[in-house]
């Protein structure tokens, strides 16, 4: 088996999990899938599964990581429910290229914006902390222009609570306007935040 | 070749977190090793933290994602912002990694370890020969952990492999201490035969730093103290290998800025007490 196919069918397993259980079940049958041959598959199979496992843990990990240091007040709020929520997204979200971890960030975002995924009392304030700070990194990418976002909650307030070492902010609705504004590429951004009567 | 590097010292792995500290105390830090994939396609800032870092630093861009093991060829659009980054920077070096992270359409997102064996070899040759047409500064490849070892027919000892590497594609190497130690641990294999194995004339760079257990493994997490084991190695390659630099790589748990110094100043004794700088 060649170098190549070899890195194909492991770049595949590595990345998803449930292939990963069909392959070390049955090796012949999964590795059609791919395009392996018998011997291929044969030579395959001889990995270790719980290296192979392991391996593929550690690029949750270091994804997390990386998205920790992009989502430090989102994560941070999140606590022990942090590595389990990306660990669902990340089974079915693999983004590429050399801002990955960038995109990585903003998905992850997305994904607990939108959806079921958080649930409990403080899904709202916490989807609003993760879109309040993926604005941050797309306003960091803006050479010049205006973003303008609506949250339900004082995200700023939450904000600073959660860097506090609050991660249980007392969050009630209040309707919030938030702007980011940069003149051109040479000046820094400037962010306002309005919180409503209303 | 590699004898005519200019010799840098010690060196920091560069992290924005202590941005502010490194400027105040940069007379104890003789260079910085920057993650290369953080000023490709860099924002505003980024841009400029580049600019004021190499107005006081002598910079070695360090990259994570060239996939210089990849069999499938060099993806030529990143080829060529690296080397934009890099040839602007002009360092006395750059390094990459003795892995793929990419095969497929797939981007794996780490290192990946490769096979020890003769085709792997000529794909990392052939990569780095396409790199170096591009890169005019010269290249170190680094040795990374890896948690299995992949098939491939007759493997070689990862030493063996490492030599013939650097060699055949005529590189220098960035010796990572403690994922040599890690390694030995997690493979069991005895350090000395390791070291006894490379091509020292070829060790122009270390990287040094800790990690942590996990179920029994020794992961390189770069989130501790340099342990008592990887000090002890940093001293037997600078006994027996004439390096140019030592950086510590330290990205996770980041203690205090001075203790990070100490570290410093510990890697620039042992350079010292071996001949290595002044």
């Amino acid at each position: 088996m060649g170098l190549a196919e070899t890195q194909r069918a492991l770049a595949r397993l590595y990345t998803d999990a449930r292939l990963r259980e069909r392959f070390f079940a049955d090796p012949f049958k999964t590795g059609e899938e791919f395009g392996l041959g018998r011997d291929e598959a044969e030579q395959l199979a001889r990995l270790s599964a719980p290296q192979v496992n392991f391996f593929a843990g550690t690029l949750h990990a270091k994804r997390l990581q990386e998205v920790r240091d992009l989502l430090p007040l989102t994560v941070r709020a999140l606590g022990e429910r942090a590595a389990p929520l990306f660990r669902a997204y990340a089974e079915t979200n693999l983004p590429g290229g050399i801002k990955k971890h960038r995109a990585d960030a903003a998905a992850f975002a997305d994904y607990l914006a939108a959806g079921d995924a958080l649930g409990g009392a403080d899904s709202g304030w916490l989807a609003d902390l993760a879109r309040y700070e993926k604005t941050w990194l797309d306003a960091a990418d803006m050479p010049r222009g205006v973003i303008a976002r609506r949250f339900r909650f004082p995200v700023n307030a939450i904000a600073r609570d959660v860097l506090r070492g609050n991660t249980q902010p007392a969050a009630n609705p209040q309707n919030t306007l938030a702007l980011w504004f940069r003149l051109s590429p040479g000046h820094r951004i400037r962010h306002s935040v309005l919180s409503l009567p209303f | 070749m590699f004898s005519q590097l200019p010799t840098l010292g010690v060196g920091l792995g560069f992290r924005e977190p202590f941005r502010g500290e490194l400027f105040l105390r940069r007379g104890e830090v003789d260079f910085l090793e920057i993650i290369a994939e953080h000023y490709m396609d860099a924002s505003a800032e980024k841009a400029r933290e580049l600019e004021l870092l190499a107005a006081h630093f002598t910079l070695i861009p360090h990259a994570i994602n060239l996939s210089l093991g990849s069999a499938e060829g060099l993806d030529p659009v990143y080829l060529d912002k690296l080397a934009r980054l890099v040839n602007g920077l002009n360092p006395p070096w750059w390094s990459e990694h003795v892995s793929f992270t990419r095969a497929g359409g797939i981007d794996i997102g780490h290192l990946s370890p490769l096979p020890f064996t003769d085709e792997a070899v000529e794909v990392l040759r052939r990569n780095v020969c396409e790199a170096r047409e591009r890169i005019h500064a010269p290249l170190i490849l680094e040795n990374i952990t890896y948690a299995l070892a992949v098939p491939g027919a007759s493997p070689m000892r990862e030493a063996d492999f490492l030599a013939e590497v650097s060699e055949r594609a005529d590189c220098g190497l960035l010796l990572d201490v403690m994922n040599l130690h890690a390694n030995a641990l997690n493979h069991g294999y005895p350090v000395e035969d390791f070291l006894a194995r490379l091509p020292a004339e070829r060790i122009v760079q270390l990287h040094f730093v800790g990690g942590h257990w996990h179920d029994g493994v020794l992961i390189d997490s770069h989130s501790r103290p340099t342990p008592d084991e990887v000090w002890s190695l940093v001293e037997k390659v600078a006994a027996l290998a004439p390096v140019k630099g030592m950086v510590l790589e330290r990205d996770e748990n980041l203690p205090p800025f001075p203790e990070l110094l100490a570290e410093l100043e510990r890697a620039r004794r042992i350079g010292r007490e071996y001949g290595r700088w002044a």
